[in-house]
């Protein structure tokens, strides 16, 4: 081969060799590596995410025991809302249930690997309010997550990464909502110390609503009988308390908010803006799908004056009319029922009736409930409960303990055939983790 | 009219097919020269049965290097032709060589015409892709199919994807739907990736260019390769695999297609110009009328309640006033036609070009403006609102293209090629989609339908009205640019170096936009005040290729090619947008008056090197052996993975050349085979753990992404195969038949691990095997070749077979996630994408009445339906819809025995497909041509046939399920009936979740009758007048008709889907097959003027 020949092959060779190495090394701007996330400038933006994470699955899994009860019914195009409807909550291959709990995986993981991550910097920067904060947050998103896995899953895994986690099991569901207690105690201890006094009533209230459900979660595990009538709960009782002694008189709420530029509320946006789903007719009246289809006129009536229920007129609005409303995780209202109800299953009558009233008095009812009248305190407990707690993730364990039932329910139908039952480790996570019994996952 | 440029070639040169034929392709043209003595010859060379002229045309003069091209009037002048007798010899591919001898004396003018001889085969056609160099198709061992444009210059064609649409057998181009702008999947021998997009990588005149489609709403996706205008293009060649696209490296296991526009010639300017106007229609044969009854939704039995008699009443009030009906209780009645709100849509294409030049410079430069409006005609049927637009279906394009060659010294060529398009697309909401134009009509309700006054003009019954979705409006403004340079430097007649560069740019602008107030039925709550998404993307992708060849005779009978070269490849992406709902006010179309807004922005880059190595050793002109290995190394590959190698070998004999097996029968004889390997790479970034913006409440947040796989690497397509070709009767027919077979080895699947480990993204894990085999076979010939009458007819047919061996552990994957009515899966043992689900059981009564799963007796069954029954409230006896192996589902009531992924319900790829035709030339001027493309042996799944027949809300208005609705529900009905119809209500109705898959997916073989074209050639004595070389009218057809023969498929049209032109995914490589909303292919008449001058 000639010179002249040989001379441009080189060349070339040259370029593609001596420049071959930066060619090749392609960042990628749009991601964060694993190591970005460990480093301390990241530290809130961790607990950000957790928050964003547990509001997003919150948001998603909640959807699917509201249709199961009469908080939501169905009247779009999509069957497995249907199936839902009919109380077959069981079903691991609904997609709905099965889209949901990708979500609630995500959630729970991204809060532990938050606490994880803002231990370390809070251990390394002794003294630094801001890494304090940050893992109160985490604290808080943690015990969030948790209570909510508790209550809404009959089962649930906790994963890492490739590392498959084996099932809590149904029995065992109880203990998730002793971790978020404890979370949640952690988040108000830290809050507290930092003098983060909101903050701190929010773990606080939140706290109490996972004694609640715990205690919730007993009686309606491994079945529930519908027959609790009032339940005591002694041990949130401290804590509903310290809540309404902080807020005082007003009409506190702890909410995830959604809104545009941040992240949307799926089930909101269900049921206002796509129509898939629609506030049950024993609630709101509609005319057809979606929030275009309501009338306005609310078609639960209170039991004691008769007229259109005042607190389900604010629920109804606050669920909003579009995709960006805020879900309620603890309240005023909602620490005032837990005493309400200890009192009654404790025959502290007296009790039940002034909490009940003060309730009512939140929303300016004019003639107040006298206990032992013309309606039983159980069923003012049962409709102040709904009321007052409506799309918060709580009516089907009520459902379930009280043996009320929906007219939609189906013969055969998980809500009927196992009461007690919630939410199953579905398809998705059954095919790919094998602690699960699956014959399509081989390692 | 035009004169030919005489050119004198090297004798040497001619003597050789291959290199003469180069030597056109390349434009070689020396100096012509002076002579004493000497006369002229001139003459028109035509295809001897049709008389048409035939262009580029090569007559020359045997030993003299006197030569010329034809024109496009077939027409060709050879001066200073020395005086004396000379052989003239006329030759071109896919014509049997004519030659005759004439005297020319001094001084004098001879005419020699000629009438050529079509052949079936053509071994020494000169292909470049695969091959490196020009190289003659014999001296291949692997298959380079070619797709002869000249042959379609009067087919009914309006873009790339027509093209190649039913030209080679394996080679298929699905048109996804008939929305407007539409481009079609290409898929080349099945599907070579599992995770990956199956789309043959595309070159443009050398350099790699940009394959994806603009993504707007559902269907109506238009292909980048419709910018590429079909006037332009001069040949496409296309490997099917990785036997022949070894040299193409990582990406080319899909194979290859490149397209070569069209070069200039020495010469005066010959200009071309074209119209085309076209009429479309939808085929509306196939589509039910919508159908309801009155009494679908009381609350009480036999809608006795007397709110259940008013509603009834009421409905039947609207109906009287709407339709002008009043149905009786229970009575089901066909209302109103999906289809009116289709009308007639018109197109028209205007082209034109010039080319020419000089010995020293060439030039051809084109034109096109293509402007499609569409069958959707919302105008047609609603009232204008002021303020209001309605969507509409609209394809514009407008597309230039250059190529200019200089040829500074005999050893030197430059050229420059640009493409240049400017596209504006319009689709309305259209495809699997709830707020789809078309789906919303589908889904129609007649009960509730009212007078335009009242709001629900066609009785939608959930999401919104069809008039509000008709103003929901799909944008797009696409700039597209390639442009390349290629130096050829021949420094030895045996070496030669070439290098291309080029780039490739696109730029898409796509619009999303809901109007304030459009919900003017006061129905839909998506959005009322407005919204709007922009999305700004920009692809580049650069292409830097260098190569040499040395050839040489090793000795007098061995000769030897050898090729090497390097790669540099990159592809960037980088996308801005944002998007947002309520406007202040009407009149307002921008985000920045959103109340809320979000943004996005993406970006990626990938980068490829690689190296390639090829030796070709041909013996005694008629064995051919070529060896060859290919390296890359890619950004995309893992850390722990560094280059990719992919090995080649071929060979190529030709016994009835080197062994003399030619008689007038057996004409030619060759046989071949191939094995070589290619790849696919990785997604950029998939090897990366990574974490994604996640902004909440308080502030932004990050939140997991990919959970990343550093040794990531190419999966790897080893392919074989073996062919052969036989030409018969003077090869005036041909059969070309190959066997292929490929193993995809770690093969990218994309694994889903535990969700609660953070990471919900699936992960591609170089895990699993794929193989793929089939059979191509191609048979043309004449059946009549008569002056002035011939009859040449076509046909070609390849069987797929396709396996998915392993998944390496990894859990089945399944199109559409949690979706359950896309039944397409991933699953070892089974074809990739196969249908899985419900299945009805084969018992007299399937009914499941009891819970139980065990067959009825007639009586008993009968006592369930002794009052009226909604099919809302009870279940098939089905087997199929549960994941689990168990008696009774184990997790679900409603099944009755095995589980979901053990009742194959079909494979959504045909055994077979290809198609069949004939062209006939009669009465001189006159040709006709058809073509027929069939599909065979596959299932398709009819998705909105499930929807409109079985969805309790949005369906069950389709004929048969209104009427067996309506015996169910009637009072009046007695057990036995309302029994009966509740068995064919499973047979028949029932599907959708749970019982996903339950009659919806159908055997379904297709035949089409594609193409239909008459063309008039205007005789040549008339045009010469004009002052034009040739002038042609065509009347055309697409889509005339469809069969399905052997079928029970009940959708609209099996060659739409629910994806349309989509640009990767599982979802996107394997929904192919299941029809969902989509319009159907429209039929279209076309007439069309061509004009050469």
């Amino acid at each position: 081969m000639t010179n002249r020949i040989k001379a441009p092959i080189l060349a070339v060779a040259a370029v593609f060799t001596f420049s071959g190495c930066d060619l090749l090394d392609v960042d990628n701007p749009n991601s964060l590596v694993e190591a970005s996330i460990q480093l301390e400038a990241a530290s809130n933006g961790v607990a950000n995410g957790s928050l964003r994470l547990v509001a997003d699955a919150i948001a998603d899994v909640w959807e699917a025991p509201a249709i199961a009860t009469d908080e939501l019914f169905w009247t779009g195009s999509r069957d497995a809302w249907g199936s839902l409807d009919r109380g077959n909550v069981g079903d691991p291959l609904n997609e709905f249930t099965d889209g949901a709990f990708p979500s609630l995986g995500r959630a729970t993981w991204m809060a532990k690997n938050a606490v994880t991550i803002i231990s370390e910097h809070v251990a390394n920067n002794a003294g630094d309010d801001g890494f304090a904060l940050d893992l109160a947050n985490a604290h808080l998103y943690r015990g969030i997550i948790l209570m909510v896995t508790g209550e809404v899953q009959d089962d649930m895994t906790f994963s890492d990464k490739q590392v498959d986690g084996p099932p809590v099991g149904p029995a065992n569901m109880g203990g998730v909502i002793d971790d978020a207690i404890a979370e949640l105690g952690m988040a108000m201890t830290q809050f507290n110390a930092l003098g983060e006094t909101d903050l701190a009533t929010a773990a606080t209230g939140l706290r109490a609503r996972a004694h609640m459900s715990r205690a919730i979660w007993s009686e309606i595990n491994p079945s529930a009988d519908g027959l609790a009538g009032a339940m005591a709960f002694p041990m949130a009782l401290a804590d509903a308390n310290a809540v309404l002694t902080t807020v005082a008189g007003a009409d506190w709420q702890y909410n995830l908010t959604y809104a545009s530029g941040g992240n949307s509320c799926g089930m909101c946006g269900n049921v206002n803006q796509r129509g898939e789903n629609q506030i049950d007719q024993s609630i709101a009246e509609s005319t057809g799908p979606g929030a275009s289809g309501r009338t306005g006129l609310i078609t639960l009536m209170d039991p004691v004056t008769g007229v259109a229920d005042a607190a389900t007129s604010t629920a109804v609005d606050q669920f909003g009319g579009n995709q960006y409303g805020n879900l309620t995780l603890a309240s005023a209202r909602m620490m005032r029922l837990i005493i309400a109800e200890d009192a009654l299953a404790g025959g502290d009558t007296a009790e039940f009736e002034t909490q009940i009233n003060m309730i009512r008095d939140y929303d300016g009812y004019g003639m107040a409930f006298v206990e032992g009248g013309a309606v039983s305190n159980v069923l003012m407990l049962q409709h102040t409960r709904r009321v007052n707690t409506m799309f918060q993730g709580l009516r089907l364990q009520d459902m379930y303990r009280w043996g009320l039932t929906d007219p939609l329910w189906a013969a055969g139908s998980t809500v009927l055939v196992s009461p007690g039952e919630m939410l199953p480790i579905t398809i998705i996570e059954i095919r790919a983790n094998c602690n699960l019994p699956t014959p399509t996952c081989s390692g | 009219m035009t004169s030919p440029t005489s050119v004198r070639l090297k004798s040497g040169l001619l003597r050789g097919g291959l290199v003469l034929a180069l030597a056109g392709m390349l434009g070689w043209a020396p100096a012509p020269v002076t002579a004493q003595a000497t006369g002229t010859l001139v003459g028109t060379v035509r295809d001897a049965a049709s008389q048409r002229p035939l262009e580029a045309v090569q007559v020359y003069i045997g030993g003299t290097g006197i030569g010329a091209l034809t024109n496009a009037a077939g027409r060709f002048l050879l001066l200073n032709v020395p005086a004396g007798e000379h052989t003239l010899v006329s030759e071109i591919v896919g014509y049997r060589s004519g030659s005759q001898t004439v005297t020319v004396g001094a001084g004098q003018s001879v005419v020699a015409d000629f009438g050529m001889q079509q052949t079936a085969i053509s071994l020494n056609e000169i292909v470049v892709t695969g091959a490196g160099v020009a190289t003659e198709k014999r001296r291949l061992g692997n298959t380079v199919a070619t797709v002869d444009v000249a042959s379609l210059d009067n087919a009914p064609i309006a873009n790339f994807s027509q093209m190649i649409a039913g030209r080679e057998p394996g080679v298929v181009a699905l048109p996804s739907s008939g929305s407007t702008g539409e481009g079609a999947a290409i898929r080349i021998r099945g599907s070579s990736s599992l995770s990956q997009l199956n789309e043959p990588i595309i070159y443009v005149d050398g350099i790699r260019v940009d394959r994806s489609a603009v993504s707007l709403a559902g269907t109506g996706n238009p292909s980048r390769l419709d910018d590429i205008p079909p006037e332009s293009i001069e040949r496409v060649e296309i490997l099917k695999g990785a036997a022949a696209a070894t040299l193409y490296g990582t990406e080319a296991s899909n194979g290859v297609i490149q397209i070569f526009t069209k070069r200039g010639r020495s010469g005066a300017p010959r200009f071309t110009a074209q119209a085309d106007w076209t009429d479309l229609r939808t085929p509306t044969n196939r589509i039910q009328p919508v159908s309801d009854y009155i009494g679908r939704d009381c609350s009480s039995d036999g809608c006795s309640s007397a709110a259940d008699i008013s509603k009834m009443n009421e409905y039947r009030t609207r109906m009287q006033s709407r339709f002008g009906i009043s149905p009786g209780d229970f009575e089901d009645f066909e209302a109103m036609e999906v289809t009116d709100i289709l009308g007639t849509g018109f197109g028209q294409v205007y082209s034109a070009s010039v080319s020419g030049g000089s010995d020293l410079f060439q030039y051809f430069v084109s034109g096109r403006i293509t402007d499609e409006d569409g069958v959707v005609d919302a105008a047609g049927v609603f009232p204008e609102v002021e303020g209001l637009d309605f969507a509409q279906d609209k394809n514009r394009r407008v597309g230039f293209t250059s190529n200019m060659t200089v040829v500074p010294s005999s050893k030197l060529r430059i050229s420059v090629n640009t493409l240049y398009s400017d596209m504006e697309q319009h689709t309305p909401e259209n495809g699997n989609s709830v707020v789809g134009f078309f789906s919303s009509m589908l889904m129609s309700q007649p009960r509730r339908a009212t007078t335009m006054d009242g709001g629900n003009f066609f009785g939608a019954p959930a999401f919104g009205t069809t008039r509000e979705f008709s103003y929901r409006l799909n944008e797009a403004s696409s700039n597209h640019f390639a442009g390349s340079t290629t130096i050829g430097y021949t420094p030895t007649e045996s070496f030669r170096l070439d290098a291309t560069f080029g780039a490739d740019f696109t730029s898409d602008d796509r619009r999303f936009f809901e109007p304030y107030g459009y919900d003017v039925d006061d129905f839909t709550n998506y959005s009322k005040q407005g919204s709007r998404s922009v999305s700004e993307d920009r692809s580049r992708e650069i292409t830097a290729d260098l190569k040499g060849s040395h050839n040489t005779f090793i000795t007098e009978n061995i000769e030897n090619t050898l090729l090497f070269g390097t790669q540099g490849f990159m592809r960037q992406r980088q996308s801005a947008g944002g998007n947002g709902n309520t406007f202040p006010g009407p009149g307002l179309e921008t985000l920045s008056a959103l109340a809320n807004q979000s943004a996005s922005e993406s970006w990626t880059r990938v980068t490829q090197l690689g190296g390639y190595i090829q030796d070709q050793v041909g013996i005694n002109d008629w064995v051919f052996v070529t060896l060859g290995v290919r390296w890359d190394a890619n950004s995309a590959f893992g850390e722990d993975f560094a280059t990719a190698r992919y090995p080649k070998a071929s060979i190529s004999i030709i016994p009835s050349q080197g062994l003399g097996w030619q008689n007038d029968t057996f004409s030619t004889f060759r046989v071949r085979a191939a094995i070589g390997k290619s790849g696919l790479q990785p997604d950029a970034f998939a090897k990366f753990t990574t974490y994604q913006p996640a902004p909440s409440s308080n502030g932004p947040g990050v939140a997991p992404a990919n959970l990343g796989n550093s040794a990531l690497r190419p999966e790897v397509s080893t392919e074989w195969e073996v062919g052969a070709e036989l030409g018969l009767f003077q090869d005036r027919w041909s059969l070309d038949a190959t066997y292929w077979d490929r193993t995809v080895t770690d093969a990218m699947v994309s694994r889903q691990f535990s969700v609660t480990g953070g990471f919900t993204q699936e992960q591609l894990v170089n895990i699993g095997e794929l193989v793929g085999s089939g059979v191509e076979l191609s048979l043309q010939g004449s059946l009549i070749q008569a002056e002035g009458f011939s009859v040449n007819v076509f046909a070609n047919t390849a069987y797929l077979k396709e396996n998915i061996t392993s998944l390496g552990g990894a859990p089945p994957l399944k199109t559409g996630g949690s979706y359950p009515r896309y039944r397409n899966y991933l699953l070892e043992g089974y074809a990739p994408g196969s249908f899985f689900g419900a299945q009805i059981a084969d018992v007299d009564i399937p009914l499941n009445l009891d819970g139980s799963c065990m067959p009825l007796d007639r009586a008993t069954a009968e006592t369930y339906f002794t009052s009226p029954v909604s099919p809302s409230t009870y279940k098939p006896l089905a087997v199929g819809n549960s994941d689990f192996d168990t008696p009774n589902g184990g997790y679900s009531s409603n099944n009755c025995g095995s589980g979901l992924l053990e009742t194959l319900l079909g494979k959504p790829t045909p055994d077979f497909a290809g198609s069949a035709g004939f062209n006939m030339a009669f009465a001189s001027n006159f040709e006709l041509r058809a073509q027929f493309d069939y599909k065979w042996g596959g299932q398709n799944q009819d998705l909105s046939g499930m929807f409109r027949k079985a969805n309790a809300v949005i369906g069950r208005n389709t004929p048969r399920a209104a009427e067996l609705g309506a015996i169910m529900e009637s009072p009046t009905s007695s057990a036995g009936q309302r029994l009966d119809a509740a068995v064919a209500w499973a047979r028949e109705i029932e599907g959708l979740s749970p019982m996903s898959g339950l009659n919806g997916i159908f055997d379904t073989n297709m035949i089409r009758f594609r193409e239909l074209s008459l063309s008039y050639r205007i005789p040549s004595d008339i045009v010469d007048g004009w002052g034009l070389s040739t002038a042609t009218i065509n009347v055309g057809a697409r889509n005339l008709a469809m069969w399905l023969p052997g079928s029970d498929y009940t959708g609209m049209d099996p060659e739409t889907n629910v994806v349309g032109r989509c640009n990767g995914g599982l979802s996107c490589n394997f929904l192919q097959s299941t029809e969902g909303w989509a319009l159907p292919i429209p039929r279209s008449f076309t007439l069309s003027t061509r004009f050469t001058f």
